[in-house]
């Protein structure tokens, strides 16, 4: 709809559009000469900056005529560094709602926007949901703008870029595609803009919208995207050649493609000794496979092959399990679940109660159900372990995803003993090695096997041996400057 | 994927429906055999739950016309299914050993569930039920006690050969060797040695004592063997890590303690005479000195490097001797001669147990006595030349 050209009849409009919200200010500035109006939401703009630059300025308009129409007069003579134009409805709406004012003269179809934004966040602080030891502790906001301030700090290219798109009928959200022009193959990004484009959904509200929506194409419970709220991870992984999605009001935006081996990492590796970091690696792809299979392999030794045990294990777990009612299956099930119930209750129990449940769990259901002859020690133990091992991953996608493959393993394992479990394993990797995104597999470097890319996978090597980024990302490999190079000056 | 379901549990079985089976001792009871099973996993009595791990353990006794029947009729007594799969040992009794363990190697070769890798030992003057009674301190339950025994006596006694099933099973279906197996027996009381006491006091009242092997011709055991014998028998054998020499030196003695032992054997036939060279290599140190010794005396080193191959010859020819005797290969000099000979083992193959006397048998023993490392003299030496200033 397009704008009037009469102050008090565009009031009107605004008013009956939305309903005369209690947030809607309206103000008309009447002098001798000309007559001059503006109208912002008092809910998300900030009142000094208009009464101080704005107000002011309308009131001492310059008499004097530089230009050839009254509305370009005003335009030009706001102290005010981020000025717009727009002549529909729609559009003022998105600017109000976005914290802009809007000035409106007679006799115009247009109307000028400047920016009067209030800043809704909390402002850059530490990363709660992803801690670190050492790096750079600070986070992304709900503030878009301060967003993509944190990966233009960090780097100062001009081939870093930024494309912007609205997603969301009612929410309309700016979601921005970040990349390094010169890294990331174009197709990539059209491929990423061109699906979120075709996103037809009335609101966005977090990239877990975008992601769910972007990942649709093949279901999986193992994460293909990245989500994070820190800014060097995403700086990172942009200069490794992956791509970066930040949407409006959340601090968790969205790298890809991710492979496996992302998720093994964490963004302290880059700031460690590569040999220690290595290490740290490979005790995480162990953790990996004790919380994926541990449960799985102990109901099927138990249950089924019993001869793998050696002797004297299988005395000390036979004595053990005298007298509990359950089958081993069961009883496994009945305290993963219980682990399961704790996690829940924890993440979203405020912390003053976080002592009481420490108590409830360590206590009553470790030790009192292994007294009242419920379950049997070593059961714990084997639930302990895991449940430990599936929390060193530093991505929460990656819990929920073993998680869930766990309960497929301890079903195919109940039924059906170690060769249950080989079937569902079998069936696990020809699940993986299925997955894509953006054209990388999703077990790359080791299938397709990658020598080169392995450098920084299982383990990483130091990074004078680091020059190239990973081939399945991009083909422009080299790594610009030479770290050897650098210290010899 | 309905044909993988429709399997549903096959061979599924807790692990708390099993009573398991550690050890095995078979007896005879007049016509009868009586087999005896040591189940390990029974709980503790329940005034003391908590302390996981431990168990107490439980024989039960039947008999039966056969093996399997004797087996199974356990299976009456017992409240739970017997798991044979991981039992450690084997005791087989004298009677039965002597008449032949061809059934007792064919019930276990048959029985799919059980492992082949329990060791096994003959009872020498007790019921072989009795061995697996004894409760003893330091391990949990006396087949791991004999079993571990086993074990660690190989490696550090010269006499000690443990024999596994696979081993036995392989040199009982081979011409031209015949076993030679680790007797086990009971000392002191054995009925002292069941109860609670014998682990609560820090003097068991009865123990069990791994002893010398009992050689056997095919599958019948035919002589028991002296600890030189036992000794001879290993040293041919190769099975030797470690293993002690006393050689009588004047009116005191010297002990040496061999390491880096090794022997082998080479056959050749000469006019149609077959003629067997043992080589035995090693280094000795001197480890105990009694008497009046000067150590720094190169010759008396010597001397005692002679002692000691002397005496490995004589050990070796006292086990040669006891085979001869007995016609029992239990060096295998038969099979060798099949390996290396086969023409010539072809013709003897029917009277082996005879010709066998007619080996001429040659060892060379080239033990080197290193003195470096001890103190040169013995301390009734230094003491004596002290007294001299």
């Amino acid at each position: 709809m397009k704008i009037d050209n009469n102050i008090d009849k565009i009031f009107e409009t605004i008013n009956t559009i939305n309903g005369k919200s209690s947030d809607i200010v309206t103000r008309l500035i009447e002098k001798k000469n000309y007559r001059v109006g503006y109208v912002f939401l008092e809910s998300v703009s900030s009142d000094d900056k208009i009464s101080d630059f704005l107000n002011k300025s309308l009131i001492n308009l310059d008499r004097k005529r530089l230009f050839d129409t009254f509305f370009e007069q005003v335009k030009n003579n706001i102290y005010n560094s981020n000025i717009k134009t727009c002549d529909t409805y729609e559009d003022m709406f998105y600017y109000l709602s976005s914290g802009f004012t809007i000035i409106v003269v007679d006799n115009s179809t247009k109307a000028i926007v400047i920016e009067t934004r209030e800043s809704l966040d909390r402002g850059v602080v530490e990363s709660t949901s992803e801690t670190i030891i050492r790096g750079p502790k600070d986070s992304f906001t709900e503030n878009h703008n301060k967003n993509l301030g944190l990966i233009r700090k960090r780097i100062k290219d001009p081939n870093l870029w930024f494309e912007d798109i609205k997603v969301g009928v009612r929410s309309k959200t700016k979601v921005t595609v970040s990349f390094i022009k010169d890294i990331v193959p174009r197709w990539k990004v059209d491929k990423i803009l061109d699906d979120l484009r075709k996103i037809n959904i009335d609101a966005i509200l977090d990239s877990g919208y975008i992601r769910e929506l972007i990942e649709k194409s093949q279901k999986s419970v193992f994460p293909k995207v990245i989500s994070t709220e820190r800014p060097d991870l995403a700086c990172t992984s942009l200069l490794n050649g992956k791509i970066v999605i930040l949407v409006e009001n959340t601090p968790f935006v969205l790298i890809l493609p991710a492979v496996l081996t992302d998720f093994i990492h964490s963004p302290e590796d880059n700031y460690q000794k590569s040999f220690n970091i290595s290490f740290s690696r490979i005790v995480r792809t162990i953790c990996f496979f004790i919380a994926l299979l541990t449960p799985a392999l102990y109901i099927a030794l138990m249950t089924y092959n019993h001869e793998i045990i050696p002797d004297q294990l299988l005395i000390s777990v036979a004595i053990q399990r005298d007298g509990v009612p359950f089958p081993t299956a069961i009883e496994v099930l009945l305290f993963v679940l219980t682990f399961e119930v704790l996690r829940e209750a924890d993440i979203h129990s405020p912390s003053f109660s976080g002592s009481a449940m420490n108590v409830v769990g360590a206590l009553i259901l470790g030790d009192a159900a292994v007294a009242a002859g419920i379950v049997s020690p070593i059961v714990i133990i084997v639930v302990a372990a895991t449940s430990i091992s599936e929390l060193v991953f530093y991505d929460v996608d990656i819990i929920d995803a073993v998680r869930e493959w766990r309960i497929l393993f301890i079903l195919g394992a109940t039924f059906m003993g170690i060769i249950g479990f080989m079937i569902i394993f079998i069936i696990f990797i020809a699940k993986l090695s299925s997955l894509e995104c953006l054209g990388t597999p999703y077990l790359t470097p080791f299938s397709p096997l990658s020598i080169r890319s392995l450098k920084d996978s299982l383990i990483r090597v130091s990074r004078k041996n680091l020059k190239n980024r990973p081939t399945y990302l991009t083909k422009n490999v080299k790594r610009m400057g030479d770290p050897i190079e650098e210290n010899n000056n | 994927m309905i044909l993988l379901t429709l399997s549903g549990c096959w061979n599924y079985k807790e692990l708390n429906d099993y009573s398991i089976v550690t050890g095995i001792a078979i007896d005879k009871k007049d016509d009868k055999y009586e087999v005896s099973v040591l189940i390990s996993n029974a709980p503790k009595s329940s005034d003391d739950n908590g302390d996981s791990g431990q168990s107490q353990i439980v024989v039960y006794t039947e008999d039966g016309d056969s093996l399997f029947e004797a087996l199974k009729n356990i299976g009456l007594i017992s409240p739970k299914e017997l798991y044979i799969g991981s039992f450690t040992v084997l005791v087989v009794s004298e009677d039965i050993a002597r008449e032949g363990l061809e059934n007792v190697v064919d019930l276990f070769l048959r029985y799919t569930s059980a492992r082949n890798n329990f060791y096994i030992a003959i009872a020498k003057d007790t019921k072989a039920v009795n061995t697996l009674k004894i409760v003893t301190p330091l391990t949990s339950f006396p087949s791991q006690n004999i079993s571990d025994n086993l074990k660690s006596t190989t490696d550090l006694q010269g006499t000690i050969a443990k024999t596994s099933f696979n081993e036995l099973l392989s040199i009982l279906l081979r011409d031209g060797i015949d076993p030679a197996i680790n007797s086990i027996s009971v000392v002191g009381d054995p009925e002292k040695g069941e109860s609670k006491e014998n682990i609560e006091s820090s003097e068991p009242k009865s123990y069990i004592k791994i002893g010398n092997l009992a050689i056997f011709k095919n599958d019948k055991l035919v002589d028991w063997t002296t600890h030189d014998e036992s000794l001879g028998i290993n040293i041919v054998n190769n099975m030797i890590n470690e293993m002690y020499l006393t050689l009588n030196y004047k009116n005191g003695y010297v002990v040496v303690d061999t390491t880096k032992f090794n022997s082998n054997v080479k056959t050749s036939v000469e006019n149609n005479k077959p003629k067997i060279e043992v080589n035995v290599e090693g280094e000795a140190r001197i480890i105990e000195v009694r008497g009046n010794i000067n150590l720094e005396d190169s010759k008396l080193i010597e001397e005692l490097q002679d002692k000691s191959n002397k005496k490995i010859k004589s050990h070796v020819e006292k086990a040669f001797n006891l085979a001869v005797k007995n016609k029992s290969d239990i060096f295998g000099f038969g099979l060798k001669f099949y390996q290396n000979h086969p023409k010539y083992f072809k013709t003897v193959k029917d009277n082996w147990e005879d010709v066998m006397g007619e080996i001429d048998l040659n060892i060379k023993s080239n033990l080197i006595l290193k003195t470096k490392v001890s103190s040169k003299n013995s301390l009734e030496e230094i003491h004596n030349e002290k007294k001299d200033y």
